[in-house]
């Protein structure tokens, strides 16, 4: 039963990967970017969170009415200023300019709120459970945010697909240059998409800071699993990306079965080992 | 011409250190069907591309209703009401046909043209309307792109080789739909290899030569031998000697 | 008509060889002329150099964007250690051993990590360096998370004489550097170099070529590691303790290089030189202010990515036409 417990809660944990992984999914496919400073946004969201819930008083899930509006807005402002400028020219601008906000992130962070971790108390329901079966006990909090990263999912897919703003994503992606004599601006398209990913950046952070204690150094570590999930999962496919956190979620509390100290090491030996034999992924977008 | 919705002013343009446009004057008039030929190379895609801001040139050397435009931005001079079948198509891969179509119009002045009217004109269109626009036949494809263009509700429409790597049956289905098309008083710009089918259904036009003006005027007051030696550069030999 | 001939070298060029050449008998003689701290800050100099160098002929020039050269840095450094403490490895033979020790365990990896596109290679190779992190802290005869600390026998076994000694070392991190700069310099004057220069210039010429490239890269990539890894193991046998924390540093060995090479120029040969200058003296000024070092050292990168995307170099170089260390062959027409 310790291996099916190990087992749902990968799944469970998936939920929060795939939260993690979809901004990175989002960006990349509408323009490309690979955003480095994903994690630190990632963390950034939930020091933000922290923030609010101590000067509001509001629960933090509440905090999300104010936490993702200014993610979002952040993230516009960063893709227009910082990012949109280096857009188009090759893969190293890009990635280094990313690269950079990382460092100031991180160490922005760690200039205000040092370097003790913090943690979220959410008023009981990172703790509450449900006991399914003697030893098979879901969490309140991780079945929560499963939940959440299905809906999140589901949205995204809808705007995507339903939406003129997912139908100038999409545009924008195939073909920057006609897309314009659509009368998009692609400095703007590209800053939608930036302030949507760093939407979702702003819940997985407000999930992140309940789960677990995090401080400013945890970003990276946030980027690689939403990398892994994408790449695993498949590029081009947010479903996938959800089936990737899963197996990577699955990976890693097996892992901790054998031993605590393989946990995040045997997440990442998982992902090279699908890109060993299943390079494009699980579930890649049929083109 | 106070006439003019579109002139062009000595226009020079051109991709990084290769020049394409040498001085190019032309006068696009409200509903009139103009044809742009040329061989390859002579600039006419380059002219196309410059009027709707896709390659750089300076304010002045394009107007718009009298005012300049040129240099701005494609997205700006798109909502101007300049519209473009672009060479190849060029339709969005992950967009349906009907989406290809809608996004076309989306952010445009309603006007005569809607979903409804562009399906009237290309029926084939509402019957494939699901499909990815780039599963369509190339003949097909050009009807998405055209249509996509006319969403726009444009006051001047660009046709960048509109029958490059259509069979002739096909051309002919196309070209059926232009008369609907300059009805509804949109001025047009057709750039065209098959010059006899270009010069039938426009009132006048320009050939380019080597990003130079070779020839202007209307079809019926130049013989064949002209047109075809502003085409491929005899006259200049000539009038060379 | 006389035709015409090819030129390689220029007036600028010959000075700077020969500038160069006094350059280095000045820093070889350093033993005599140096205090013990400036010798061991050199020493770090060299080996940032040699980083710089490298990355920027993975990133510069073969098109491989590395955030995770760590890696290496921190195998070499542990395979230095593993050799010295258990085998009783002489250190200075240790860190040619950790060079080809890095190089061999790269070329299984790279072809995994090619399989990533672009800037998802970046975030792999990020990966493949917490693997050897995590990987490192599980061996326990290593000290496992908490590192270990070179055993004073080993160090001493360099040479008895402490100014020997030092001055070994220190002879051993200008090896090091030379032969990094050597290495970048040779490759791009090759006909390989040549075919690199091409590539990133011309995307669509390297997706034709596609196998053979895919061999260069590959070459470049396990040469890079192997020589990266002789850094780490020299680094390591200055610093004398070793944890995986420090070893495998996204901060130290990825993130100053890349700023490096980035203010220096990506893409030339004198950048990461010029870069290397500016980030000491950055550090040497600034470096109290900690957090707000960092975040300058941040603001500056972005900067320049922005304004001056060929670094301090290519201000220079575009300004006078100077090209130090030329790389590529220019034809002269007589007058």
């Amino acid at each position: 039963m310790e291996w099916v417990n190990a087992i749902v809660q990968g799944i469970l944990l998936g939920g929060l990967y795939a939260l993690f992984a979809a901004g990175l999914s989002l960006i990349f496919g509408v323009m490309r970017l690979v955003n480095i400073a994903h994690g630190d946004l990632i963390v950034a969201a939930a020091y933000l969170a922290l923030v609010v819930v101590q000067v509001t008083g509001l629960h933090p899930l509440a905090s999300a009415v104010i936490v993702v509006p200014l993610m979002a807005a952040f993230g516009y402002v960063m893709q227009r200023l910082l990012l949109n400028p280096t857009i188009g020219k090759d893969l190293l601008s890009p990635l280094l300019v990313t690269f950079g906000i990382s460092v100031i992130l991180q160490n922005g962070l760690l200039a205000t709120f040092t370097a003790d971790s913090r943690r979220l108390a959410a008023g009981g329901i990172e703790t509450a459970t449900l006991h399914v079966l003697p030893g098979l006990n879901i969490g309140y909090l991780p079945l929560l945010m499963f939940v959440a990263a299905i809906v999140i999912i589901y949205g995204l897919e809808l705007v995507f697909s339903r939406t003129s703003l997912g139908r100038a994503f999409r545009a924008t992606s195939d073909d920057p240059e006609i897309a314009q004599l659509m009368m998009l601006d692609r400095r703007h398209v590209f800053g939608m998409a930036m302030a949507l990913s760093a939407a979702v950046v702003a819940i997985a952070g407000i999930f992140l800071a309940i789960r677990t204690s995090f401080d400013p150094a945890s970003g990276p570590a946030r980027l690689l699993f939403g990398f892994e999930a994408v790449i695993i999962g498949g590029l081009g496919n947010l479903w996938g990306t959800l089936a990737g956190g899963i197996v990577l979620g699955v990976a890693q509390t097996v892992g901790a079965q054998i031993s605590p100290g393989w946990q995040i090491l045997a997440g990442h030996l998982v992902f090279f080992l699908i890109l060993a034999i299943r390079p494009r992924g699980l579930f890649p977008r049929m083109d | 011409m106070s006439g003019s919705i579109l002139s062009i002013r000595g226009l020079r343009a051109g991709y990084g250190d290769f020049q394409a446009l040498f001085g190019i004057d032309v006068d696009l008039e409200e509903g009139e069907v103009l044809a742009l030929i040329g061989a390859n190379g002579a600039g006419k895609s380059t002219l196309l591309k410059a009027i709707t801001g896709l390659v750089r040139c300076e304010r002045d050397m394009i107007l718009y209703g009298g005012q300049p435009i040129g240099g701005e931005r494609p997205d700006l001079i798109a909502r101007r009401g300049i519209a473009m079948v672009p060479e190849g198509r060029r339709l969005f891969r992950s967009l349906s046909v009907e989406e290809n179509l809608v996004i076309g119009g989306e952010r445009a002045p309603k006007g005569e043209w809607s979903l409804d009217r562009v399906y009237g004109l290309f029926p084939i269109l509402r019957e494939k309307r699901r499909n990815p626009g780039t599963a369509l036949s190339g003949g097909q494809q050009q009807m998405v792109a055209i249509g996509r263009a006319l969403m726009a509700n444009p006051r001047v429409l660009l046709f960048d080789e509109i029958s490059l790597g259509l069979a002739p049956v096909v051309i002919k289905d196309i070209y059926a739909a232009f008369p609907a098309i300059a009805a509804t008083g949109v001025s047009i710009v057709l750039v065209e290899q098959d010059v006899v089918r270009a010069l039938a259904v426009a009132r006048c036009f320009v050939c380019l030569q080597e990003g130079r003006v070779s020839l202007a005027g209307r079809p019926e007051d130049h013989d064949r031998a002209a047109i075809t030696a502003a085409y491929f550069g005899a006259a200049n030999v000539a009038g060379a000697h | 008509m006389a035709g015409f001939s090819i030129q390689r070298s220029t007036r600028t060029s010959r000075a700077t060889a020969l500038v160069a050449l006094l350059v280095l008998a000045a820093l070889v003689a350093a033993p005599w002329w140096a205090g013990r701290a400036d010798l061991r800050l050199l020493g770090e100099i060299f080996s940032f150099l040699a980083l710089a160098t490298l990355w920027n002929l993975l990133a510069g020039y073969t098109g491989l964007v590395s955030v995770g050269q760590q890696a290496y840095v921190g195998f070499g450094g542990y395979a230095l250690f593993a050799l010295a403490m258990f085998l009783g490895v002489h250190p200075l033979l240790a860190i040619v051993i950790a060079g080809i020790a890095g190089a061999l365990i790269a070329i299984p990896i790279a072809p995994l990590l090619f399989r990533l596109q672009g800037a998802y290679f970046a975030i792999g190779t990020w990966v493949l360096a917490e693997v050897f992190r995590l990987s490192f802290a599980q061996v326990s005869a290593l000290g496992g998370g908490s590192g270990a600390s070179l055993p004073a026998g080993v160090v001493t076994g360099i040479a008895s004489e402490r100014f020997v000694r030092e001055a070994m070392i220190y002879w051993t991190a200008l090896a090091i550097a030379v032969a990094a700069l050597a290495f970048v310099i040779l490759l791009l004057r090759s006909r390989t170099g040549l075919a690199l220069t091409a590539l990133r210039d011309s995307e669509i010429a390297s997706e034709s070529l596609g196998i053979g490239i895919w061999r260069t890269k590959l070459a470049v990539y396990v040469s890079v590691a192997g020589l990266t890894s002789a850094t780490g193991a020299f680094i390591f046998l200055q610093k004398l303790r070793i944890s995986p924390d420090a070893a495998f540093s996204v901060n130290d060995w990825t993130a100053y290089v890349i700023f490096i090479a980035v203010i220096g120029g990506i893409g030339t040969i004198e950048g990461p030189i010029i870069g290397t200058i500016l980030f000491f003296l950055l550090r040497e000024t600034l470096a109290d202010l900690g957090t707000t070092y960092l975040m300058i050292l941040g603001a500056v990168a972005i900067l320049v990515m922005l304004r001056a995307p060929k670094g301090v170099w290519g201000i220079i170089a575009e300004r006078t036409g100077w090209s130090l260390v030329p790389i590529r062959r220019r034809v002269v027409f007589p007058q």
